[in-house]
């Protein structure tokens, strides 16, 4: 109960100190000048961030960040959980977006800890279009300076994946990415229930740069992701909740480290509560929608990139997303 | 007797423009003037609504729906079935769009990615036009 009233009071000096920017921000406009150019900055400055729990993660650029404290009052040590990544869209074109961003992922709550920082540029291009083509490439790539503080080491970290998508001409039902029925076509079964999967393959290089030699060197690995969403009785209670199920598999092709090339799984599942948060400024104007998620999880596996060793765990948390 | 016209929205927007400059006129006669306001207003209201057509198609041909199934109040993800990264493309055919009105008129696709339900895709391409 204790790290809810934290979280809810990080929520609530977050969600206050980015509408207070921008109402400072228009203040600052005097009524000469008319429409106020410091304003618009400032409004695009709002609209440009994003805050979400991770940038490497392609399917999880809808997830929100994550912050949970506990302390158990007596000698024994607090502990914490933060998932979050803040990034800044540099170049924004109707075919590709490249965005800086830190990450920050700290888990002290669990066995084998969690310390990793990941700061670098992400660039995400359309290859293909589903308006004049059947079938489309999504492609996220990213370059990032990796720091993990449990195994004090520090590297870098290169993904690129490719998320195919098609258009409507491909047949409904196995079209990934879109969620199945939509509304517009099939009202009544889609109040009862719709779902949607994601399919994702690709490749993680991952060079560390380490004293130890057993840590020192490079991976290279292969990357494949299916995760699939149902979002039931929306006719009761609104799109609010979504059951989930997320698999990864990596495989190592090459490694010139003492580590053993081999494969990598991590199985999450769980399920969210969503809601919606507008913000908007002095005069009602929207400027982004923010999202608030209550979720369990339960996590199997590993994830090397944000430095989650093999374990397994479950979590409930409250998330953010701006 | 039904009569249509059929003009291009460029002929319609200087019809527009004389209607204001003869309501604006202090030699109108006040029924006169009348009659251009409501003139000025359907053929605003027409201008209007081509665009939100031409959205409507976009989002149809995007998601399979048919557009007279379309409400503005639909969400994109769960209204019309259009997915987070299948949104993206969108910025494409909006650019396409909205360049025809207004040259060098662009759409990005991390603006696409903010669009929650089709009023805003139509309120986003009215903002850039």
């Amino acid at each position: 109960m204790k790290n809810l009233i934290y979280i809810f009071f990080f929520l609530l000096v977050f969600n206050t100190v980015a509408q207070d920017i921008d109402n400072s921000q228009d203040a600052n406009v005097t009524q000469e000048s008319g429409e106020s150019e410091i304003g618009g900055k400032s409004k695009m400055i709002l609209e440009r961030i994003t805050i979400i729990e991770t940038f490497q993660d392609k399917l999880k650029k809808s997830e929100p960040a994550t912050f949970s404290y506990t302390n158990p009052g007596d000698t024994s040590k607090s502990t914490y959980l933060l998932d979050l990544a803040i990034g800044f869209n540099i170049v924004k074109s109707p075919k590709s977006t490249l965005a800086i961003n830190g990450e920050w992922h700290r888990n002290t709550q669990i066995d084998k800890e969690q310390k990793k920082d990941l700061h670098g540029m992400t660039w995400n291009l359309g290859i293909s279009n589903t308006d004049c083509r059947w079938w489309a490439i999504d492609k996220n790539t990213s370059l990032k300076y990796s720091n993990d503080r449990i195994k004090n080491t520090e590297g870098w970290v290169f993904t690129s994946y490719f998320a195919p998508i098609f258009s409507s001409k491909f047949p409904g039902i196995l079209r990934p990415n879109d969620v199945h029925p939509p509304e517009a076509k099939h009202p009544k079964f889609a109040k009862i229930f719709q779902y949607s999967y994601d399919v994702l393959g690709g490749f993680e290089h991952r060079e560390t740069v380490s004293k130890i030699d057993s840590l020192d060197g490079g991976i290279t690995s292969g990357y494949f992701r299916f995760k699939a969403t149902i979002y039931p009785a929306s006719a009761l209670i609104g799109n609010i909740l979504e059951i989930y199920y997320d698999y990864t598999y990596r495989s190592d092709w090459r490694s010139n480290t003492f580590e053993d090339t081999r494969n990598r799984e991590i199985k999450k599942y769980g399920f969210n509560l969503k809601f919606k948060i507008k913000i908007s400024d002095r005069n009602d104007k929207k400027i982004k929608d923010a999202e608030l998620k209550v979720g369990w999880e339960h996590v199997n596996g590993e994830d090397p990139i944000v430095g989650l060793e093999d374990q397994e765990f479950d979590k409930i948390s409250l998330k953010f997303k701006f | 007797m039904k009569l249509e016209i059929k003009l291009k929205r460029n002929e319609l927007e200087l019809l527009v423009s004389i209607a204001e400059k003869f309501i604006s006129n202090p030699q109108t006669a006040s029924s006169e003037a009348k009659v251009a306001k409501s003139a000025k207003t359907t053929i605003e209201k027409v201008l209007d609504e081509s665009i939100d057509l031409e959205v409507l198609g976009i989002l149809s041909r995007f998601s399979g729906v048919a557009v007279e199934d379309i409400k503005k109040s639909h969400t994109l993800k769960f209204g019309l079935g259009i997915g987070d990264s299948r949104k993206l493309d969108l910025a494409v055919p909006f650019t396409r769009l909205a360049s025809k009105y207004k040259s060098g008129a662009k759409i990005n696709r991390s603006e696409c990615s903010d669009l929650i339900k089709v009023s805003d895709c139509i309120s986003l391409i009215k903002s850039k036009i």
